[in-house]
């Protein structure tokens, strides 16, 4: 059973002079209950526009175009005594309710949106260390969340639950009593993490967790959050440039380049197996610690900008591996295995397994090798220039 | 990696010390508070040879691109010598400063900022050249330019030269700033995070312009990053440092592959990597890095330290003195709660085994920590001497009565380290220097790495 | 400035290449200001008040010294009683006479007075602006430029004390010993509203010094008077720009409010004065003609500077 399924989505921002910004565009992916889901991918790929559009937090100028959004959830006024949406909800044309007791949240109105956030989907921000107010205790502030959001509790059930959840994620309980400042950047981190667990959510959105943190730092924050789905069994969409941090701590992921989905699949399969020019690119240009004599290549040419794009493979100018076909449609996402086993591209209908949108993918191996080989990156002509 | 004996050294850095005076506010000056500066760079020695390039690294707030700037002379050094090619920098005739000028340059972090929103590229680039009246006449300059930016990979330089920075890219800013930086034709350039702002599909092709430009134009690089990673690629030696203190330097692949200081083995566990998989270690250190205002006394790492040496009559073993330490720490910073204590059944206890825990990644923790989410560790399975258990019993009654004074004094005679008290030197250790109290003598405590220390020089340390 | 130095050749060829790219610097500027419909409306009042002052007579029926009935000096009659009691006289259209916007109590023609003593409202405008940003912004350079040193320390607690100065007692006791002057006036004004100017750019250079651009020059050798002017100066001129368009706007209405608690030169043409007049020959609930044009004027004035300000600020500030 899927927690979040994402069909088809398309974001898009509205600039001044009339054209649209295609932040995200046809956009699928599922996330299981108690999975981390990575979104990877350069600035400016739509990664973060695409989570926030999730739960509404775009920008006034964003919105989305197209595509669902369907999440596990059931609001309270169309909930029946087992939180499962009712059959006169289910069968009300106007109700974004399915009947496997999922809500299409891209049709909800604000109202109702906020209903969702913290409650069922939180977010840590991307500078968490900031995120807690200087002149409010700690404890408090998780009490206002919690008061906030679940008006129902009383105020020493809500203290009793901001104790407990800063004792799960490994503060002293007593510390509630402590202001932002008394606490060291990791247990800030902490207990913006407790903050948002405060009301039990289903699904944790991590917009860039550990950038602009020290390595140490970061490497405690990333045990932080797997400790974190093991005690709450909460599921986890990471968003980040960082692919050594992403190879680290999920388990499925999606490359995203110029607001399309370039491939995805199990974290082991994407990095093993990868089977699209982009991130075949993105992992010659990523040096390692591990590896002694390193050659990086970088992938030539700049990131799209998204204004109106054409037609066609987005990757295509800066892709050494594009044919005529590239120029005609961006290409759908062909399953790997059966590329892999047969030298056959074909359409994947399972969108959890590992998929790739490229056209070539039928010379898989031929383009794997090629790439390894620095000259095929630098020996062609850009188109862009 | 043996460097040959005969080269002599382009920069020599020796006993550099940057501390920053904060001003102090009216209320410090009544209340007669001592100032206390910031100590960003707090005692470097550093050796830099021609055609080489040498990594900084360290978390942020460990001096390493203050180091860079007092290199550049922006900054100048409170205490300590810089000398460039023999000359000592910090002591220059107008003259000399000139020539220094030109041999010297230096490329920022962030293309975005490094760039005047106002000047073309142009301008940008032929500053230089003009401040120092290094090419005569407009069309010379603009030959020089064209030819640097081609150097730099923008080419053809006419479409760039009449460009603002807003409309170009951050892989075509920074390869200005790097065109800026080279058009006076310099011996020694600094590169502070050079990559660190632009995206992961770009940042090689800077690298490896930055290296083939190293051959062109017989450079040497000073290269300042936070990530490991990129100073394993791009550098042949590499510093590590901590707190304004250089801990460790050597050959990179040496320091990488078998880091000597502790604070060095942490920095590099910590770092994710696609390949490692799940046989990664986590950094074993305790809690963050101190304010630089205040740092600790001797070694700077020595509250944070997985290898941290106990006294010489220490009965028990290093782990156990690590927390030992520990629970000493938190005594000093107050951090132990007895209000909360009292209330348990044994709070003498409860005390002693709040105290002992290790801020820690899990791996590193004991059963009964993992149990309690680090709030409680069992004191019994620790193999503590009893004159250690019995200082922190007391330790922790007169926490209960609260006196923290009496608590730190309990806890002074038993629970001490070498580390705390005298400052390591930075001593040659095989291919590299460490400054690690655990390899100052043959026989010392070496703790986890064990073993690794065969070539180490047993030079006696003092103060 | 430096930017000269050392090109010994002045053949014209390199010389224009050389300006190209500031002409078009220039022309991407004005297409920036003019997306701001509001930046051309206030640039457009102000080019009506510009003519007004420089040719006045062009826009104005009669000259300041027409009277109601008599017509232009020289006069030799006088009004009749029944003539005299008719003003301030409502617009009138050719008959008795042409006032497009009435008379005052004098006769006088309200739309030539409103014209004629706009070239007044522009100087006093632009004279304290330029005056405020000539001694304000070189001194908040400094002061921010060496930021942290006695030579800050210094001219901040000058600003300091002359925030601490009663403009209007100060203002009294000025023209009382120099003169009720405009050109006193102004000095009065300015030497109140340079302090703004001074903080915003000292704190303007104290954030632009850190930008590594300024290290970077420092790096290259150039000195001091270099990364001021070249560095940091074109950084913080658009601010101050804006500023004395502000300083302009506000240097008018004090104007007009001084003149009309009297403190004023009543021998020149002023808006503000007329508004005075109005309030002590007591007809501001009379003769709408005669209290309205001024206000309306001196509101136009203040609104285009600050609209002009406004776009500046748009126009440099490179960030969208």
């Amino acid at each position: 059973m899927t927690l979040l399924e994402v069909n088809d989505l398309s974001i898009r921002y509205a600039v001044d002079d009339g054209s649209a910004v295609h932040a995200s565009d046809d956009v699928n992916f599922s996330v299981e209950p108690g999975e981390t889901y990575g979104l990877v991918g350069e600035s400016g790929c739509g990664k973060t526009t695409l989570a926030k559009s999730l739960v509404h937090l775009l920008d006034d100028n964003g919105y989305i175009e197209d595509g669902e959004v369907w999440f596990e959830t059931t609001l309270p006024q169309w909930a029946d005594e087992n939180g499962d949406p009712k059959q006169s909800v289910i069968d009300d044309p106007d109700k974004p309710v399915r009947a496997d007791g999922k809500t299409d949240l891209a049709q909800l109105n604000s109202k109702q949106i906020r209903d969702i956030r913290w409650r069922d989907i939180a977010i840590i921000p991307q500078s968490a260390m900031n995120a807690l107010n200087p002149v409010y205790k700690v404890g408090d502030q998780i009490v206002e969340a919690i008061l906030r959001h679940e008006p129902e509790t009383t105020a020493e059930e809500a203290h009793e639950r901001a104790r407990d959840l800063l004792e799960r994620v490994g503060i002293e309980p007593d510390r509630a009593d402590d202001y932002a400042h008394q606490f060291s950047g990791g247990m800030k981190q902490r207990a913006v993490i407790a903050m948002a667990m405060a009301c039990g959510p289903d699904l944790l959105i991590a917009d860039e967790p550990t950038t602009a943190l020290d390595v140490i730092i970061q490497d405690r924050i990333l045990e932080e959050l797997e400790a974190l789905q093991e005690e709450f069994g909460v599921s986890i969409l990471v968003i980040s440039h960082d692919i050594s941090v992403m190879a680290e701590i999920c388990d499925r992921m999606a490359v995203m380049y110029g607001g399309k989905v370039m491939e995805s699949g199990r974290t082991e399969e994407i990095f093993d197996a990868t089977a699209n020019p982009y991130t075949l690119g993105l992992k010659n240009s990523f040096p390692t610690i591990t590896s002694k004599d390193q050659d990086l290549v970088s992938i030539p040419g700049t990131p799209p900008t998204l204004r109106d794009p054409d037609e066609g493979c987005r990757f295509r100018e800066r892709c050494p591996f594009a044919v005529e076909e590239c120029h005609a449609a961006h290409p759908p996402m062909y399953d790997v295995a059966t590329a892999d086993a047969e030298g056959r591209a074909v359409e994947s209908t399972d969108r959890r397994a590992h998929t790739t949108a490229c056209y070539r993918i039928d010379e898989l191996e031929q383009i794997r090798t090629d790439a390894i080989n620095e000259s095929t990156w630098t020996d062609q002509t850009i188109e862009s220039r | 990696m043996d460097r040959p004996d005969d080269r002599e050294p382009l920069v020599e850095i020796e006993g550099l010390r940057k501390l920053f005076d904060q001003s102090q506010g009216i209320v410090d000056t009544v209340l007669g508070r001592e100032p206390q500066p910031v100590r960003a760079v707090d005692g470097v020695s550093l050796d830099i040879y021609p055609g080489d390039t040498v990594g900084i690294a360290g978390e942020s707030g460990c001096g390493k691109t203050t180091l860079g700037k007092l290199l550049v002379k922006l900054y100048e050094p409170t205490e300590g010598t810089i000398r460039f090619d023999g000359d000592d920098v910090t002591d220059m005739t107008r003259e000399d400063e000139r020539q220094f000028r030109k041999r010297v340059q230096m490329i920022f972090q962030d293309p975005f900022e490094s760039l005047n929103p106002r000047m073309t590229v142009y301008d940008t680039v032929s500053e230089p050249l003009k401040i120092n009246e290094m090419v005569d006449g407009y069309d010379e300059r603009r030959s020089r330019v064209k030819q640097v930016l081609e150097d730099v990979g923008l080419g053809p330089a006419e479409v760039y030269l009449d460009a603002f920075p807003d409309e170009l890219s951050g892989g075509e800013r920074q390869r200005v700033a790097i065109a800026r930086a080279l058009v006076v034709d310099p011996d020694f350039v600094v590169c502070d995070e050079p990559v660190s702002m632009l995206d992961v599909s770009i940042r090689a092709g800077v690298l490896n312009l930055m290296q083939d430009l190293q051959d062109e134009y017989d450079l040497t690089y000073l290269f300042i990053s936070h990530d490991l990673s990129l100073i394993r690629y791009m550098c042949d030696r590499a510093g590590i440092m901590y707190l304004g203190n250089m801990v460790e330097q050597g050959p990179t692949d040496d320091v990488i592959d078998d880091p000597k200081h502790p604070y060095t083995e942490a920095l590099f566990d910590a770092v994710p990597d696609v390949e490692l998989g799940d046989d990664r270690r986590r950094a074993n250190a305790t809690g963050e890095v101190p304010s630089p205002r205040n740092p600790p006394s001797g070694c700077r790492y020595h509250p944070r330290c997985a290898h941290i040496i106990p006294p010489e009559d220490w009965g028990g073993s290093q782990a156990a003195f690590r927390r030992a330490f520990q629970f000493k720490l938190k005594v000093q910073r107050g951090e132990l709660d007895a209000e909360a204590a009292s209330d348990d059944g044994d709070p003498v206890e409860s005390l002693v085994e709040q105290g002992l825990t290790l801020d820690v990644p899990e791996e590193y923790r004991s059963e009964r920590e993992i149990e309690t989410g680090g709030h409680r560790t069992d004191a019994a399975s620790l193999d503590l001497p009893s004159d250690a258990r019995t200082a922190l019993d007391e330790a922790a009654e007169a926490l209960l009565d609260g006196d923290q004074d009496a608590a730190v004094a309990a806890l002074d005679e038993v629970v001490t380290t070498p580390c705390a008290s005298r400052k390591p030197r930075p001593l040659p250790s095989g291919t590299r220097e460490v400054a690690c109290h655990r390899y100052e003598d043959g026989d010392a405590n070496t703790g986890a790495i064990g073993g690794s220390n065969g070539g180490l020089n047993a030079a006696p340390a003092e103060d | 400035m430096a930017t000269g130095q050392g090109d010994t050749e002045s053949d014209g060829e390199s010389y224009t290449r050389r300006w190209e790219p500031r002409l078009e610097r220039l022309k991407r500027g004005w297409s920036r200001y003019s997306e701001h419909n509001i930046g051309i409306l206030g640039l457009v009042i102000l080019g009506i008040f510009s003519l007004w002052a420089v040719v006045p007579g062009v826009f104005a029926p009669h000259s300041t010294d027409w009277v109601a009935y008599l017509g232009e000096p020289p006069i030799e009659s006088r009004l009749t009683a029944e003539q005299v009691r008719s003003l301030p006289h409502p617009p009138a259209f050719g008959d008795p006479f042409f006032a497009p916007l009435g008379t005052n109590a004098n006769g006088n023609g309200i739309l030539s007075l409103v014209i004629y003593s706009a070239s007044n409202a522009m100087y006093i405008g632009l004279a304290a602006g330029l005056l405020s940003s000539l001694v304000g912004v070189p001194l908040g350079l400094i002061s921010g430029f060496y930021g942290d040193t006695w030579i800050d320390e210094a001219i901040q607690r000058f600003v300091d004390i002359m925030y601490g100065l009663p403009f209007l007692p100060f203002l009294i006791v000025l023209v009382a010993i120099r003169g009720i002057t405009t050109t006193n006036i102004i000095i009065g004004i300015a030497v109140t509203s340079w302090l703004n100017n001074c903080i915003t750019i000292r704190g303007e250079t104290l954030s632009l010094k850190e930008r590594s651009y300024v290290e970077s020059a420092k790096v290259a050798g150039a000195s001091d008077t270099r990364i001021i002017f070249r560095h940091i100066m074109p950084n913080v001129l658009p601010i101050s720009f804006v500023f004395l368009a502000q300083d302009a706007a506000g240097a008018v209405i004090t104007q007009a409010s001084l003149a009309y608690l009297g403190l004023a030169d009543f021998t020149a043409n002023s808006w503000g004065i007329m508004l005075e007049n109005i309030k002590s020959q007591g007809y501001i609930f009379d003769a709408w003609w005669w209290l309205l044009p001024p206000g309306i004027a001196l509101m136009l004035m203040a609104a285009s500077f600050y609209f002009i300000g406004f776009s500046m600020e748009d126009v440099t500030n490179p960030q969208r």
